[in-house]
This record gives C-alpha cells, sequence and structure tokens, in this order.
C-alpha cells in the first residue's frame, strides 16, 4: 500500500511531509527496481496501475485491450528504467510512456489510419455504440466518441496536455487538435443530454 | 439568432483567443443564450474531466507482468539525483527525550565529520550524490542513536494519543522495510552510490521520525 494511502487510513490529511514520504518511498523503489528487484517495481505497479489503466482505457475504449497494453507499459518501463534520469517525476515519465505506448500501437497494423490524418474531418465511427436503458455517464460517454477525437479529449481534457503536446505526440498540427477537442467535447454534450 | 458560435466556443474556454477574438465572442455571448447555455455545458463538462476517478483494472495484471520480466537481465542501476530531504524540526518539547538527543546529537556529529572529508559538491548542485559508502562505524552510530529514541518511545508511548502512535508505527514499518531493502541491495552491490544513499536517507528519517515522536505533547 502506497505510503499516503497509509496516512489517509489513519484518518491523517496528507501533509507535506507524508507526501514527502511517499515521494521518497517512489524513489527509493524506483532505484531498486532499477537494481533488478522486482518487490520494489511490483510496490511501483500497484502505486501506477490504476492511474495507467484509466488513461488506457479511457484511450482505447476497451477493457481487455487495456489490460494487454497496461502491461505492455508496465514490462516496457522495466526495460526502460535505466534511462530513468529523474528529471522528471516518475508518475510523469510513466504516463509520457503509456501515452506513446498506446498511440504506436494504434498507429501501428491496420488500425484506423486516418485517425492521423491531418484533417480535422475525422472518423465518426464510435468505439462502441450506447445501450438505450444505460445511465450515460462520462466515462460510457468517452467510449462512445470516435477514436481519433477520443484520444484528443482524454490527452488535454483528461490528462491535461497542451495542444503543442498533442500534436507532437500524434504527428499532426494545433489546428487538427483543436478541432478535434471542440467535436470531441460537443459529441460527449450530446451524450450527455440524452 | 442563426450564427452560433462553434469552435470559438472551444478557444474562448481554453483562453487560447487574441483580445479582438474574445471581445467579439463575448459580446455574441451576451446576446445569445443558446451559445450561452452551450459554453455553460462545455465548461461542466471540462471540469467533470479533470476529475475523473481513476479505477484499478477489473483483474489483476501483476502476474502477467511479472513473468514477462523475470525472463529479463537485471538492469543497470540508474544514476538518479536524489532531492535534498526536507528536515522538520520540533525543539521545544525535546526535554523528556534529552538523554537520547544527546546520543543523536553525536550520531550527527560523526556524520558531519565525515562528510567534512568527502569530495566537494559542486556548486549550485547541492543534492549531487556523494559516492561514499557507509562504514561500520556509522551504522553503528545510527543504530545506536535509533536504538535510544525508541526506548524513548516505548516510555513515553501510553502518553500520546492511541492513532497518533499508529501512524507513528506504520511510518516506522515503512522506513524499516525500505531499510532493509537498501541494505538487501548494498549486500549485492556494496559501492552502490545511490543505493548508500539510500540507506542513509532511510535512517535520517527514522531518526527524524523518532526524534519527532518523542517530542510530541501528551495527548489531552
Amino acid at each position: 500500500m502506497a505510503t499516503a494511502a497509509r496516512w489517509l487510513e489513519a484518518g491523517l490529511a496528507p501533509t507535506p511531509d507524508n507526501l514527502l514520504a511517499q515521494a521518497d518511498s517512489e524513489r527509493a523503489d524506483v532505484a531498486l527496481a532499477a537494481a533488478g528487484d522486482q518487490g520494489a517495481f511490483e510496490r511501483l505497479y500497484r502505486l501506477h496501475a490504476a492511474r495507467v489503466h484509466s488513461l488506457v482505457r479511457r484511450m482505447v475504449a476497451s477493457e481487455g485491450d487495456a489490460d494487454e497494453l497496461t502491461q505492455d507499459v508496465f514490462v516496457r518501463v522495466w526495460q526502460r528504467l535505466s534511462s530513468y534520469r529523474g528529471d522528471a517525476a516518475f508518475g510523469t515519465w510513466l504516463h509520457r510512456l503509456a501515452v506513446n505506448l498506446v498511440i504506436n500501437w494504434q498507429r501501428s497494423a491496420t488500425r484506423s489510419r486516418r485517425l492521423f490524418s491531418d484533417d480535422a474531418e475525422v472518423e465518426l465511427t464510435p468505439a462502441r455504440s450506447r445501450s438505450p436503458e444505460s445511465v450515460m455517464d462520462l466515462e460510457n460517454a468517452l467510449g462512445m466518441l470516435p477514436a481519433g477525437a477520443r484520444r484528443v479529449f482524454v490527452l488535454h481534457d483528461v490528462e491535461g496536455f497542451r495542444h503543442e503536446e498533442i500534436a507532437g505526440m500524434l504527428g499532426v498540427t494545433t489546428g487538427t487538435t483543436k478541432a478535434q477537442l471542440h467535436r470531441a467535447r460537443m459529441l460527449m454534450r450530446g451524450h450527455l443530454e440524452r | 439568432m442563426s450564427d452560433h458560435l462553434d469552435a470559438e466556443l472551444s478557444a474562448y474556454l481554453d483562453d487560447e483567443l487574441d483580445a479582438a477574438a474574445r471581445e467579439r465572442v463575448e459580446a455574441h455571448l451576451a446576446t445569445c443564450p443558446e451559445c450561452r447555455g452551450t459554453l455553460e455545458d462545455l465548461q461542466r463538462l471540462v471540469r467533470r474531466a479533470g476529475t475523473l476517478d481513476d479505477r484499478p483494472p477489473a483483474r489483476d495484471l501483476w502476474a502477467g507482468i511479472a513473468e514477462r520480466i523475470g525472463e529479463q537481465d537485471t538492469a543497470d542501476v540508474l544514476p538518479l539525483v536524489p532531492r535534498r530531504r526536507r528536515f522538520a524540526f520540533s525543539v521545544p518539547q525535546l526535554a523528556a527525550a534529552a538523554l537520547a538527543l544527546v546520543t543523536l546529537s553525536t550520531a550527527v556529529t560523526m556524520l558531519a565529520t565525515r562528510r567534512a572529508g568527502a569530495p566537494a559538491t559542486p556548486a549550485g548542485t547541492g543534492a549531487v550524490l556523494q559516492p561514499v559508502s557507509l562504514g561500520d562505524q556509522t551504522v553503528r552510530s545510527y543504530d545506536g542513536a535509533i536504538s535510544d529514541l525508541q526506548h524513548a518511545l516505548t516510555a513515553r508511548r501510553t502518553q500520546l494519543d492511541t492513532g497518533t502512535v499508529r501512524v507513528i508505527e506504520q511510518s516506522l514499518t515503512v522506513i524499516d522495510a525500505a531499510i532493509a531493502q537498501a541494505r538487501s541491495a548494498l549486500a549485492r552491490d556494496p559501492n552502490n552510490p545511490y543505493l548508500n544513499s539510500h540507506l542513509q536517507r532511510a535512517l535520517d528519517r527514522k531518526l527524524d521520525v523518532l526524534r519527532q515522536a518523542v517530542a510530541l505533547p501528551v495527548a489531552s
């Protein structure tokens, strides 16, 4: 269990000291994992699994693919721990790696080449159709977005990346990401209003 | 009104418009309830998107990961630069732990003396690792100081709030685990600078927690 979670379980707020202890604990686990300690790496997995899985699931809108890709992300992290220099927080590095892995996965093979077309008129096919009796919450509405619009919405509005960063990751212009984002928001609004 | 705003609404919401465009949008919003309603919907949506809760995977994925990484060779030790740790002192109530603090001071003095002989830290890089390993004598000094403070804490245990004691013990458990891991890793790689630094920081943290614990006021 993460240190901060322990403090919270004990009924205390995560004070700066407590958070510092968590950061130290994570930093130690990163070093130990890089030295080959799988126990330390499992603790890092437990600490970040929900965050990474949620990010991946929202980007691919498929629980099965999200499971597989989350495993791929952590295996890749294990392989690349020696290249982590500590310039950014470990979580930031991990999430960026996850985003890039998902983008490459979507880009590979024959998956929707039009997604990466530098064209604001993105495909309109939703990842999944709406069940008429389902209660539409934000996560469900996300799953109904076309993949390109969903990805930009997740990266910008959920993950907080800037348009310049997203455009760089996707290899498109910021004009495209802005158009995709607005389209995604309007579609989400329509889904949530029904 | 038939000429409603479209993409400008998102740009306005994200503060990406220049002053002139912003004025035009605001002038339109002042006269168009439909566009105001759309903007409010989008504002709500963006707020909600930014506060989505993370959900763990429905099944535990660790077994599959462990199986795959188990086939890998041990990675190189990474050259991390640790952040300078921050001390939080609580001075006024230390009388009850005076004896323990004397011992602590001795340990700290020995460490300071040891550090004085270490290579100088480059200017402006205060947190750069020192390529030193903790000697047996230093570790014994830490262990002695920790032992004294633990005795002092045990003596004060009944005077402290039980919830506080629980948190302290949980914290010490975490730190002890870190110390044990660092020692275990150092047994395999005794001259690794990060692991030595990590062990020292973990020992420092344990001293810090114990020192503050013995200085806590009596529960009312």
